[in-house]
């Protein structure tokens, strides 16, 4: 119905939500939206270590003796990337969940992150905190 | 079992206190992430900030700093859990007053080297 039909000063009647109960709260999507934020900031991190690996490869020319360097900062910039893919999968897998279990949100034990998420989360930003230390170190 | 046995004990806590922990936890991580980005940007963007030496050094602490700090942040989210868990006052943490001082000792650093540099 269009907007003429309705009577002035009154809104249409809400429709009701279809599709399974949701938390009044959107606690699910709150989290979900924070996991794709640290995706978000650890990408940035990425960008800066991948920036150092591609001046590395420019700045080498015909000078051999900083190969050790661009390799080392190749190694960097890999190490990264794959703590950025660890994060992704706990991401994926934590949205996943929270997407699907608003249904069941009594089932309390099963919407809550599992512990080796988590650990695998805080694991991998160790691993890109050492990437980070050993590029700006090899950037001496 | 992949979950630590503390998992098992007491009640499961409401899945939204569950969740607002998960979210503090990647509140944290999240700032891990900003010191790491911190330290390399600072190195690379702005190598005219202090002697080589000294800005290595001062970057390095920020990416050292931002390792601890995602390290603690699991141990946070565990300790909050299990007090949940056990219906057990919330523990105090360090972590805030510790964090506050290390980013406004970071930020005065930064701004002083920053009006001395030629």
């Amino acid at each position: 119905m269009g907007p003429s039909e309705q009577p002035a000063g009154e809104l249409p009647a809400a429709v009701p939500a279809a599709g399974p109960a949701r938390d009044p709260g959107l606690q699910p999507e709150r989290t979900a939206l924070s996991w794709r934020r640290t995706i978000m900031s650890a990408v940035a991190a990425d960008i800066l270590i991948w920036r150092g690996w591609f001046r590395a490869l420019n700045g080498a020319g015909a000078a051999s003796e900083n190969a050790a360097q661009v390799v080392g900062m190749g190694v960097c910039a890999a190490v990264a990337a794959l703590t950025t893919i660890a994060l992704v999968l706990c991401a994926a897998g934590r949205i996943r969940v929270l997407h699907s279990g608003t249904a069941n949100l009594e089932a309390e034990a099963h919407i809550a992150a599992p512990a080796l998420t988590l650990r695998t989360a805080s694991a991998a930003i160790v691993a890109l905190a050492a990437a980070t230390v050993s590029a700006i170190a090899l950037g001496m | 079992m992949r979950e630590p046995a503390w998992r098992r004990t007491g009640k499961t806590p409401d899945y939204r206190f569950s969740l607002a922990n998960e979210r503090t936890f990647l509140a944290w991580v999240r700032t891990a992430l900003a010191l790491l980005a911190g330290a390399v940007a600072i190195d690379q963007l702005a190598p005219e900030i202090a002697p080589p030496l000294i800005r290595i050094i001062l970057c390095m602490v920020l990416a050292g700093i931002g390792a601890v700090l995602a390290i603690v942040s699991y141990r946070r989210w565990a300790h909050q859990e299990q007090a949940m868990r056990n219906d057990a006052e919330l523990p105090h943490s360090w972590l805030m007053l510790g964090m506050t001082v290390i980013v406004s000792l970071a930020a005065i650093i930064f701004a002083v080297l920053i009006l001395v540099a030629p």
